[in-house]
């Protein structure tokens, strides 16, 4: 983990009330802005979905100080989206989407620390959750 | 990247006629499971063997066929514990080794299983939640009985 936890915890827990909103930002952002993303949820009621991902960031960041305890759950994230076909080769526009949706969710206080710190964040996001999925299915290296 | 690299898990495994094999002795296994088999009373074994292939073909990088809820979704309204899980992980493991010899593949395998127990376990019969009116919460104890919700 190559981020201020400690920075990225406090200004979640500053904004908290903007924070339970990511998840609405998020999939609208992903279905406005990425053409053909919704279609990927075909298979999901969208409001578990929300709540699925409001839970996971949540969880992620509470507990960042359990670097085990997050790359398990984040290389499972990573085989599960396999599942529901959320393959590393859309890992980009998902890494755009999370971008703009932490930029909404603390627009009154994003600055270029904040920018960069919420960058690395979503950098390990993603490489984790790419890790869980090429162990299973290195066919999907690109 | 050597040929086998760019093979799938589904093509290394054998293919649909690997998953169906192991799926056949795992429900067949899970409807003779005192613990398990209470959770299966009203579905029909052919119907989830076919939907549990369909689901690892597309999970494995087999073609897209399975078209049903996730796991998470189907098992939101049933009270499954940690333990129920890993009985039905033991015997998923059990099936998978009659047909499949090579250790790797089936530690590729299980791991997709193990992936959705931190999304389907649950601690408390209050983290339960039914889709609509007509469902109802499902919860049953390690011997098989029902447990009121």
């Amino acid at each position: 983990m190559n981020f201020d936890k400690k920075y990225l915890k406090k200004t979640w827990n500053e904004n908290l009330e903007q924070a339970d909103l990511i998840a609405e930002y998020f999939y609208d952002i992903l279905f406005h802005e990425f053409e053909g993303t919704e279609e990927l949820f075909n298979n999901t009621e969208i409001h578990f979905q929300k709540m699925e991902f409001q839970k996971a960031i949540t969880n992620i960041i509470n507990n960042l100080d359990d670097p085990d305890k997050v790359e398990t759950y984040l290389k499972e994230s990573g085989i599960r989206h396999i599942c529901y076909g959320i393959v590393p080769k859309y890992y980009k526009t998902v890494e755009s989407a999370l971008f703009k949706t932490f930029e909404q969710v603390f627009k009154d206080c994003w600055s270029q620390k904040m920018k960069e710190q919420w960058q690395l964040f979503i950098n390990f996001i993603l490489e984790t959750m790419k890790k869980g999925a090429l162990e299973i299915r290195p066919d999907l290296s690109e | 990247m050597n040929d086998n690299s760019k093979k799938s898990l589904f093509e290394k495994l054998g293919g649909r006629e690997t998953l169906d094999k192991v799926h056949k002795k795992f429900y067949d296994d899970i409807y003779a499971d005192p613990t398990l088999k209470v959770w299966f009373e009203e579905i029909d074994q052919k119907h989830i063997e076919k939907q549990q292939s369909d689901f690892m073909q597309k999970a494995m990088g087999g073609s897209s066929i399975y078209f049903g809820r996730t796991p998470g979704m189907a098992h939101r309204h049933m009270f499954i514990t940690e333990e129920h899980f890993q009985r039905r992980h033991d015997l998923l493991k059990e099936a998978i080794g009659e047909f499949v010899k090579d250790e790797q593949l089936i530690t590729q395998w299980l791991k997709i299983d193990a992936s959705f127990k931190g999304i389907i376990c649950k601690q408390n019969i209050d983290d339960c939640e039914v889709a609509n009116q007509s469902q109802q919460i499902l919860a049953f104890d390690l011997e098989g009985k029902k447990i009121a919700s």
